[in-house]
């Protein structure tokens, strides 16, 4: 089993998007995939479901509750399930200890893994920082959405430093790539902004893959949906999320731990 | 003109610094040990005809105290592990071993006749000494002769999966095996006893509340023989 968080500095840079669409890329391509809230907003359960709300989910772990598999949703696709926030602000009345939340976060993959999740995609509060911290020190992989737009990539030094600070710390988290979001394919600045990063930062530090900014995904929102069952056949931009998962499996190992004990089955027989 | 206003050079830097291995500190990172040596010099055989300056151990002085393993913070830090495994459930509690009294069998009187007859006469001599206790027979092809059938999946399939390993064993082509005793994931104790009968191998499992004492195991693995071998 592999656990990657979704991180960034700023906020609004589509990481809850990035985290629904790609967790369901990776079920559908055959892995059991738990998508894990840690933002106290909520927005996984907000983007899918009402019912979320009143749901409990990770902090509700985080803060003593033993029964792991009481907490995780399953959803329409067998392979994808869901860890929503829960119930942030009782937990965070009746309080934690900072020492506590490496060793339950521990416990919550080790549970994943014992549940036979494949795959944990962990969805942060914007912020290196307190929560966000932990989750990412606490994963295999950190994927790095960026806004393609100047301010925002600005902030780029400033969280490879803190990524750099993690690692002299003891956490074994890689860098899965930096993903550039929101891109706006008429706009020059926006181009020009993905053309510099590249240019400064070996290949295999940012996705191929980038992320367009896209009516469809507030449209998927606001259905509830990934942007892949918005329509009966999935419109184009699905695949952005497939092609990007294909990219993570390479990054992460994933792809080889298959291929290792699955052989290529012909076509016809 | 840069859009970003980022310094390459110091972004290039931390990217490097980063697709490199992690930079813990550690006080003796392992890629500065070199290459373990091929023979351990703790363990290392020296020739009994060597040079007595060859036995000799290296020039090695060490200043003050020897370190020595924090033991104790060792143990401390695997209780406090084992202590959460226990509350979140994924290990059971241990829980304190009861052995069942001994009771005392009676000598074990095989009777002529079928097989279902000869076992239920060899579990009538064999209850009282077993309370609390399910038994189950089964030959080595895994068929259940004596026990419920509804309850008796988890002990067939340790039955099975223990005759197997025990027969790829060299022992067992010419040793009696020992029986295996397991506690239970429940906290009963289940005790699988193998018998050597002239119809092949048979298994005498025994799911009890107590540890069954090991003279009793021995008196239950003749009985089951004499049981067995009796005449049809």
């Amino acid at each position: 089993m592999i656990a990657i968080a979704t991180a960034s500095q700023k906020g609004g840079v589509g990481k809850t998007t990035l985290c629904i669409n790609l967790a369901y890329s990776l079920a559908r391509r055959g892995w059991t995939t738990l998508l894990v809230d840690t933002d106290p907003q909520g927005g996984v359960g907000l983007s899918l479901a009402r019912s979320t709300r009143t749901k409990q989910g990770f902090y509700d772990f985080l803060s003593g509750e033993r029964d792991f598999n009481k907490l995780v949703l399953p959803t329409r696709l067998p392979e994808l399930q869901i860890l929503p926030t829960g119930q942030y602000d009782q937990c965070a009345r009746r309080g934690w200890s900072a020492q506590e939340v490496p060793v339950r976060l521990a416990d919550l993959l080790r549970a994943a893994e014992l549940r036979g999740v494949d795959c944990v995609i962990m969805d942060t509060a914007a912020g290196l920082n307190g929560m966000s911290e932990s989750v990412v020190k606490a994963c295999d992989y950190v994927i790095l959405p960026q806004q393609a737009e100047p301010l925002a990539v600005r902030s780029v030094p400033h969280m490879l430093e803190t990524l750099s600070r993690f690692r002299t710390e003891g956490a074994g988290v890689k860098v899965a790539g930096i993903l550039m979001t929101m891109v706006l394919g008429e706009s020059q600045i926006s181009q020009k902004v993905v053309a510099e990063l590249r240019a400064m930062l070996p290949g295999d530090m940012m996705f191929d893959q980038v992320v367009p900014r896209m009516n469809s995904f507030l449209e998927a929102s606001a259905m509830g949906v990934p942007v892949a069952l918005l329509k009966k056949n999935p419109p184009p931009e699905a695949l952005i999320f497939d092609q990007l998962a294909a990219e993570l499996e390479q990054r992460a190992g994933l792809a080889q731990e298959r291929e290792s004990t699955e052989s290529h089955a012909s076509l016809l027989d | 003109m840069q859009v970003s206003w980022i310094d390459a050079d110091q972004v290039t830097a931390l990217a490097e610094g980063l697709r490199q291995g992690p930079a813990v500190n550690s006080p003796t990172p392992a890629a500065d040990m070199g290459p373990a040596p091929l023979i351990d010099d703790a363990t290392s055989f020296v020739f009994p005809d060597a040079p007595e300056d060859l036995t000799e151990p290296m020039a090695e002085v060490f200043v003050g105290e020897e370190p020595q393993p924090a033991l104790n913070d060792f143990r401390a830090r695997l209780q406090a592990i084992r202590d959460r495994a226990i509350q979140a459930g994924l290990i059971p509690a241990k829980m304190p071993v009861i052995t069942a009294p001994e009771v005392e069998l009676p000598s074990f009187d095989p009777q002529a006749g079928a097989i279902p007859d000869r076992l239920a006469a060899f579990i009538d001599w064999a209850k009282p000494a077993l309370v609390d206790s399910e038994i189950f027979i089964v030959d080595d092809q895994g068929d259940l002769h004596w026990g419920s059938p509804a309850s008796s999946g988890l002990v067939l399939s340790a039955i099975m999966a223990w005759g197997a390993a025990s027969r790829m064993s060299a022992l067992a082509a010419y040793e009696t095996v020992e029986p295996l005793r397991q506690t239970l994931a429940t906290g009963r104790h289940l005790a699988v006893i193998p018998c050597a009968t002239r119809l092949g191998i048979m298994h005498v499992a025994i799911t009890s509340s107590a540890l069954i004492p090991q003279a009793q195991i021995s008196a239950i693995r003749l009985a089951l023989v004499a049981a067995m071998d009796a005449d049809d």
